[in-house]
Parts: structure tokens; C-alpha cells; sequence
């Protein structure tokens, strides 16, 4: 009795010198977060603010984020004016010591607008679009920053992160040449998607998005555009649609009808479908579903 | 919970949902005896409209030029709502309250259907964000709405007899159109700021609520406002403290929190009702 209650003393003990010793860390994105877990290891708590399941461009406040943030080490911001929500959030925290890392630094973005943007340009990211971790040759320069944040936040398992970093990247690169080898087959597939989320991915792995069906999330999509959309399906023989799990499946399915093509619910980050359980199988998931699609 | 409130934003939260509820639920009185529900929204939604116009326009949505564009838009509502009130009793100015909201609302969306982050700013002007608050915006509001009080304490006599009984006020000589502009203009001020910080559903809540269970308690106008601030502080402070228990949205907590406090009247005036009666 007296060994086991002392056991159990040594285990709390235990316990709380983890949980002092480790670096917390809030993401504004599951996958910056499955990224950290890959980098920080055990060394580091994570936390993620969105889901995979939400639209990373809106999030709705909640006390537990402010929290959190308040007493975490290092905040890993998507950056390329995606989650300004966040701002909201560290400013509020009031934490002062607090590192935050942009992981967009150093991407190579697409879709930058030239010149000065305005209102008139349509539905343009001001800075560029900002999905670019569904490229996975962004992972390592996600990975990066996220290491140079986690050595700013915790300089004493510097060589620990570097360790994971190399294992991951290696890891990344050998995953890059399966799913190349893999996208080969479907390399030139055209498909319509909701909003801008996949050009990364389209341009990682050869596949062309023929157009979009919404400019606008929530609004509906004008008759001209629709039918201009509806052409552009027939005329091109374009049969599948993409679809974001947070999107209403409304417009997919009406556009699906009018042109026989079908409508797959992909995710746009980890988390959003169950089989993306991390930024591995995010890939896996997004190029098993094109292979379904290429099939039909 | 006691380390919760330890946290400045949490702090700051607290401040401002009581400024609100301080202003809102005075104002609330006006709006409600005049009959007008949907004024506050159709201002919010005008306020919003100009917010979007500012985004627009590429000046950002948390600067003094967008609150002054905000606040332009604000007024022109303001002046649709004074000189609505027709004389024809066969159409409430209601209809013609409900025509502004539902075009300013309308407009937002065509001018922002071709913006890239336009949903994202119509859902937070609908919601508001009152965790995210910073000092500066605390202490603008604070001072702000002091003033509009300080005038309307000083000016209480026309701005009561002119929402209570507007045939007297027209018949003692007053120009009831400029007093009614007047009205909207201060309430166009406060709302402009309100919205963009609480969002236009949580300004709603607490304009009505408070003044409807205040008006089921008391016939008496004195205890009337005394009873419409408990409310209303009553009300926010709940809210925020279960938002932070469960970790909901503030806004909507404080909403229900309110609606609670309204349905709890409700059941005990029907109680006492009976058993007076019996």
C-alpha cells in the first residue's frame, strides 16, 4: 500500500516535471499543428485553433483560444492574410513573450496579384493565395520556420528539433516521390472546385483547375456565371467537382446534375475528413480520391 | 474562474460589455415606447454597410476613416428612419424600417460578392467579437457614450415627450422631425461603435431585453431604468461568466442569458397573475 501510494507520488511528480519542462504551442491550422508534432515531438504541447472541418478564413472567438495563447510559448500564424483572425486573438492574450512565427515566409506564392490590388480585381487574396501547404514541397519550408521558432522559443533542445527536422524532411521527400509517381497516371485531369483552395496542389501534381464555382462562399453563384461554368464542364469533359467539407453541397450538387460529373468532398487540411489524420495522409486522402475520380 | 478573470482580456471584456449595457439599455427605453423594434437594427446594418464600403475602399476595417464613412451611412439611415414616420396611420413605420434594414443588408452583399475576404466581414459585423477588444476602443466607447448621455440627460424632457407621446410634443410647438433626427443621430453614434465591437445582434439584445422586463415588472418610470441597467449588467456579467465556464461565443452568450432573465419574469408575473387573481 505504503510502495504503491509512493509510486504514484513519483508518477505525479513525474508528471508535473513534463508538463513544466514542455514548450506549449498554439497553430492557427491543424496542419501547422501536425507539422510542430513532427518537429517538437514530445518535447512540445500542441494546441490548434482550427479544425480542418471550418473555413480557416473566418473563426468564430471563443475564451479558450485567447487562453491558451496567453500562456503559450510560440504562436505558428498561416500568414498571407488567411488567419487575421489571429491577430485578434495574440493582441488580446497580452503575451508578451511570446514567439510568433509566420510559416508562409520563404513560400513561393501563387496567384500574386500584380500591381495595386482593389476591390474591382474580383475575389483576390490580397497577398496571394494562401493555401500553400497543400503543396507538400511547402511542408519543408513550413517545417523550417517552425524550427526556427521552436530554437527561439527553447534553445535547449535546439538539437532535438534539428534531429526531428531531418528525419521529417527525409521522410517528406521519399512520401514526394510516391505521390509523384502516383499522380502521374491522372497528370492533365481538369476538375471544378468551390474557391481557390487547391492551387497548390493542382500545380504540385499536374492536374488543372478549369474553374470555380463560387466566387463567393454564401453567395449564391450568378446565373451567368453558372451556365458559363456549365459550358465550360460540357465543352471540356470535366466530371469532377471538388468540394471543401465546410462548403454547402447546394451549388456542387446542382452543378453535378446539370453536367453529370460528380462531386467528392476532399479536405483542405488535416482533420478534415477522418482519413486525413496528419499531413501525410492529408496527401494520401487528397490523391486517393483523384484515383477514384480518374477512374470513372 | 479565478484565474480567468486574472486575464486582462477577460478584464477588458467585462469592462465593455458593461459601458454597453450601461448605454443600451437607457436608449432601449426610447426605441421600445416609440414602437420602433427594428430601428437599432436597420442603423446596425447601415453602420455595417458603411464598414463594407470602407473595406472597400481599401481603408481598412479598424481605422477612423472606415468609423466616419460607418458613421455617414449610420446617419442617412438616421434620416430615412425620421422622416418615415408618416402621418398615414395605415402604414407602420415598422414597414418602412424593415424596407431600410433589408436594403442595406442587400447592398453589403452585391458590393462585397466580388471581395475576397467579404463573407468573413459581413459574419463579424453579425457576431462581433467583445474578447478581442483593446483599451483604446474601451476607453473611445467609454467617452463616447458618456457624452451622448450628458446630452441626453440634459435634453430628457423633449427626447421623453417627443418617444412617449409625439402628438403632444407636435402640438407644444416642437419640430418633431429635427427632435427625431436628433434621437437617431445620437443613437446612430452609439450604435456605429457598438456594432463594430459587440456585432449587431448583441446591441439588438440589449437594447430590447432589458426595457421589456423592465416594463413587465414596474408601471413606474423612475424604477424603471433601475431595474432595465440591473438587467442588463445582470444579464452581460452571466453571459460572460458561462461563456467562459463552457467556453462559448460571449456575444450569444449574453444574448441568452438575457432571454433566460426574460422567459424567469415571464413565469413569475404569470405566477403572481394567478394567485392575485384567485
Amino acid at each position: 500500500m505504503k510502495k504503491s501510494l509512493f509510486i504514484i507520488v513519483l508518477m505525479l511528480a513525474a508528471l508535473t516535471q513534463v508538463a513544466s519542462a514542455s514548450v506549449k504551442l498554439v497553430a492557427s491550422s491543424s496542419d501547422l499543428a501536425s507539422i510542430a508534432k513532427e518537429i517538437g515531438g514530445d518535447k512540445i504541447e500542441i494546441s490548434s485553433i482550427g479544425t480542418g472541418k471550418a473555413n480557416l478564413h473566418f473563426v468564430e472567438m471563443l475564451p479558450s483560444y485567447m487562453l491558451k495563447v496567453s500562456k503559450a510559448d510560440i504562436y505558428l500564424k498561416i500568414g498571407l492574410t488567411m488567419d487575421q483572425w489571429a491577430d485578434g486573438i495574440i493582441d488580446g492574450s497580452r503575451n508578451g513573450k511570446i514567439v510568433i512565427v509566420d510559416c508562409s515566409k520563404g513560400i513561393d506564392v501563387l496567384e500574386k496579384p500584380t500591381g495595386k490590388v482593389d476591390a474591382s480585381m474580383g475575389d483576390v487574396h490580397p497577398s496571394g493565395n494562401p493555401h500553400y501547404w497543400l503543396d507538400p514541397r511547402n511542408g519543408k519550408t513550413i517545417a523550417k520556420n517552425i524550427l526556427d521558432g521552436l530554437v527561439k522559443a527553447d534553445p535547449a533542445n535546439a538539437s532535438a528539433y534539428e534531429a526531428n527536422f531531418a528525419s521529417f524532411t527525409q521522410r517528406l521527400d521519399s512520401a514526394w516521390q510516391n505521390w509523384s509517381t502516383e499522380a502521374a497516371s491522372f497528370r492533365g485531369l481538369k476538375l471544378v472546385s468551390y474557391h481557390t483552395t487547391y492551387s497548390y496542389f493542382a500545380n504540385a501534381f499536374g492536374i488543372e483547375i478549369a474553374g470555380q464555382i463560387e466566387p463567393k462562399p454564401g453567395i449564391e453563384p450568378t446565373a451567368s456565371h453558372t451556365s458559363e461554368l456549365i459550358n465550360l464542364m460540357s465543352g471540356q469533359h470535366i466530371s469532377v467537382i471538388f468540394r471543401e467539407p465546410y462548403f454547402s453541397e447546394r451549388a456542387p450538387n446542382s452543378l453535378a446534375k446539370a453536367t453529370g460529373a460528380t462531386v467528392y468532398t476532399v479536405p483542405s487540411s488535416v482533420g478534415g475528413v477522418a482519413e486525413a489524420t496528419d499531413y501525410f495522409s492529408l496527401f494520401d486522402t487528397l490523391l486517393g480520391t483523384l484515383k477514384k475520380a480518374n477512374g470513372h | 474562474m479565478f484565474e480567468l478573470l486574472q486575464q486582462p482580456f477577460v478584464q477588458i471584456g467585462i469592462l465593455v460589455s458593461l459601458v454597453l449595457a450601461g448605454i443600451h439599455a437607457y436608449l432601449g427605453f426610447h426605441v421600445v415606447s416609440r414602437g420602433v423594434i427594428f430601428v437599432d437594427l436597420s442603423l446596425a446594418q447601415a453602420a455595417a454597410f458603411g464598414y463594407v464600403i470602407a473595406i472597400f475602399a481599401g481603408v481598412g476595417d479598424h481605422s477612423m476613416q472606415s468609423y466616419f464613412i460607418s458613421l455617414a451611412f449610420t446617419m442617412v439611415a438616421a434620416l430615412l428612419v425620421a422622416v418615415s414616420r408618416t402621418k398615414d396611420d395605415r402604414i407602420p413605420q415598422e414597414a418602412f424600417i424593415g424596407i431600410i434594414y433589408a436594403g442595406f443588408a442587400a447592398l453589403a452583399v452585391l458590393v462585397l460578392s466580388h471581395h475576397a475576404e467579404g463573407m468573413e466581414t459581413i459574419q463579424e459585423i453579425s457576431n462581433g467579437s467583445i474578447l478581442t477588444c483593446t483599451i483604446p476602443e474601451l476607453l473611445t466607447i467609454a467617452g463616447l457614450y458618456s457624452g451622448v448621455g450628458i446630452v441626453h440627460y440634459i435634453f430628457r424632457d423633449k427626447f421623453f415627450m417627443i418617444s412617449e407621446n409625439r402628438k403632444q410634443a407636435a402640438a407644444s410647438g416642437m419640430n418633431v422631425v429635427l427632435w427625431d433626427f436628433l434621437f437617431y443621430a445620437t443613437f446612430g453614434l452609439v450604435v456605429t461603435s457598438s456594432v463594430h465591437i459587440a456585432g449587431v445582434l448583441l446591441v439588438f439584445s440589449l437594447l430590447v431585453i432589458p426595457p421589456v422586463i423592465a416594463l413587465l415588472i414596474t408601471p413606474s418610470k423612475g424604477k424603471r431604468l433601475a431595474i432595465g441597467w440591473t438587467v442588463a449588467v445582470v444579464g452581460a456579467l452571466a453571459g460572460i461568466h458561462s461563456s467562459l465556464v463552457f467556453d462559448l461565443p460571449t456575444g450569444p452568450a449574453i444574448m441568452i442569458a438575457l432571454i433566460i432573465l426574460l422567459l424567469l419574469t415571464a413565469g413569475v408575473r404569470m405566477v403572481t397573475r394567478k394567485t392575485s387573481t384567485s
